[in-house]
């Protein structure tokens, strides 16, 4: 087994003080919670951390702690606890979705359920007939299947168990999610979590909805968007397109003189919940053809002529 | 087929993280989250009932507080500011995409 020296982790010095090592211990929280920094190995960090912190706040485990560092000092090879030293035989769980409850073999073995949080409901031997983890994944779906209910099959791993020695296992569900599911939803799947202890509630599971970005809808709560390219002339004649909608093509009729960002509102044709349906717009972008024909610049050049049209006169004033 | 539920009840929350009841209460006080019927005072708190994203929020709120040593109230104003950081981050996205779509030619292709 590895010795920590929890000291080193806090980056303070074995004979500071009490107020020294919270102050370490909240500059390294503020730099490495999970909730704060999202970079990799940031979790297992504070997770050490929080767990150097657990026994040097206090002061019986601390200056256990302390005895345990003079040992090791001695020791050849690996660390083993001094022989009768009281070693428990609880490890922790912390009801956290960040850290499945683990802290280190070495803290398991030396403080394991002896630090005050430890006799908390969060920390310790689980409760007798404490409800099974919680667990969430994330459920992608696309656009389209979001306006009816689907069948979705969702693959997910519980997590392995110390107490009762079972090893993680994927477990696969079908889920009928409803119709107009929304993005960042989360959906909850009452039992269907972790196992509980002792014949307790398992805990449940949470499908975070995520929508897939379209190729070409935009979602603006229950409504859609669709940007529509336009060539200049039909733009400025007006036209019929045929627009694809989540549901099939509708013909849209392009009024004339329409402008880049100008929004047509096609009612109905937006997301569908229980008790109401979104809008589709379909937002107009005049494109400009790659390259023009020898007719096209003639064109264009009696265009210019005879047209009195400054794009610029903003900048006139 | 398993039932997809999008709420939960005041006794499924103190029941999910061993939460004392008056704790939510306090939690709900500070606004951290919010109940789906939004008139509290109405209603005895027993009746309440969340929207799933809750139980996010209220595991987030608790580690705050067991990490970090803070109060509520501070843990109240961490969780809004991340709230918001969430639903601009969502809306930068969807502005991104957008503008994509303009300034490229077959923006579907990349």
């Amino acid at each position: 087994m590895e010795f920590k020296d929890y000291y080193k982790i806090l980056g303070v010095e074995p004979d500071v003080d009490a107020k020294a090592i919270k102050t370490a211990y909240r500059k390294l929280a503020r730099k490495y919670h999970p909730d704060m920094n999202l970079q990799a190995g940031a979790e297992e960090k504070f997770k050490e951390i929080s767990e150097a912190y657990q026994v040097l706040k206090n002061k019986k485990l601390r200056s256990e702690f302390d005895e345990l560092r003079q040992y090791q000092g001695k020791a050849q090879h690996g660390f083993q606890p001094p022989p009768g030293w009281s070693a428990s035989h609880h490890s922790s769980t912390r009801g956290s979705e960040a850290f499945n409850g683990e802290f280190s073999e070495f803290f398991n073995s030396i403080f394991g359920g002896r630090t005050q949080s430890f006799d908390s409901s969060e920390y310790g031997q689980p409760r007798s007939g404490q409800r099974g983890q919680d667990i969430e994944v994330e459920l992608p779906i696309f656009l389209e299947e979001t306006l009816n209910d689907c069948h979705k099959s969702v693959e997910f791993i519980i997590p392995a168990d110390r107490y009762t020695q079972t090893q993680a296992y994927k477990k696969h569900l079908k889920v009928k999610v409803p119709q107009g599911v929304m993005d960042g939803e989360r959906i909850r799947l009452k039992g269907q979590g972790k196992p509980g202890h002792n014949g307790a509630m398992a805990g449940d599971l949470y499908l975070h909805v995520r929508v897939v970005p379209h190729p070409l809808f935009d979602v603006h709560g229950h409504n859609i968007s669709i940007t529509i390219p336009l060539a200049p002339w039909e733009a400025a004649l007006g036209t019929r397109v045929s627009v694809p909608t989540l549901a099939g093509k509708i013909n849209l009729t392009i009024p004339p003189d329409s402008q880049t960002g100008d929004k047509l509102r096609v009612k109905g044709k937006g997301l569908k919940t229980k008790k109401q349906s979104g809008d589709m717009y379909a937002v107009v972008k005049v494109t400009m053809p790659k390259e023009t024909s020898a007719t096209g610049k003639r064109l264009w050049q009696e265009l210019a002529a005879s047209e009195d049209f400054n794009p610029r006169q903003e900048w006139s004033a | 087929m398993t039932e997809a539920l999008f709420s939960i009840s005041f006794k499924e929350l103190c029941q999910v993280e061993g939460i004392e009841s008056e704790l939510i209460v306090e939690i709900v006080e500070y606004g951290i989250v919010t109940p789906l019927d939004k008139n509290t005072d109405a209603r005895p708190y027993d009746q309440w009932l969340f929207d799933t994203g809750t139980i996010h929020w209220i595991k987030k709120a608790l580690r705050l507080r067991q990490d970090l040593e803070i109060d509520w109230l501070a843990i109240a104003f961490v969780i809004d500011l991340m709230r918001q950081k969430e639903t601009l981050q969502k809306e930068n996205e969807l502005y991104r995409r957008q503008l994509k779509r303009f300034t490229k030619i077959n923006p579907a292709s990349d």
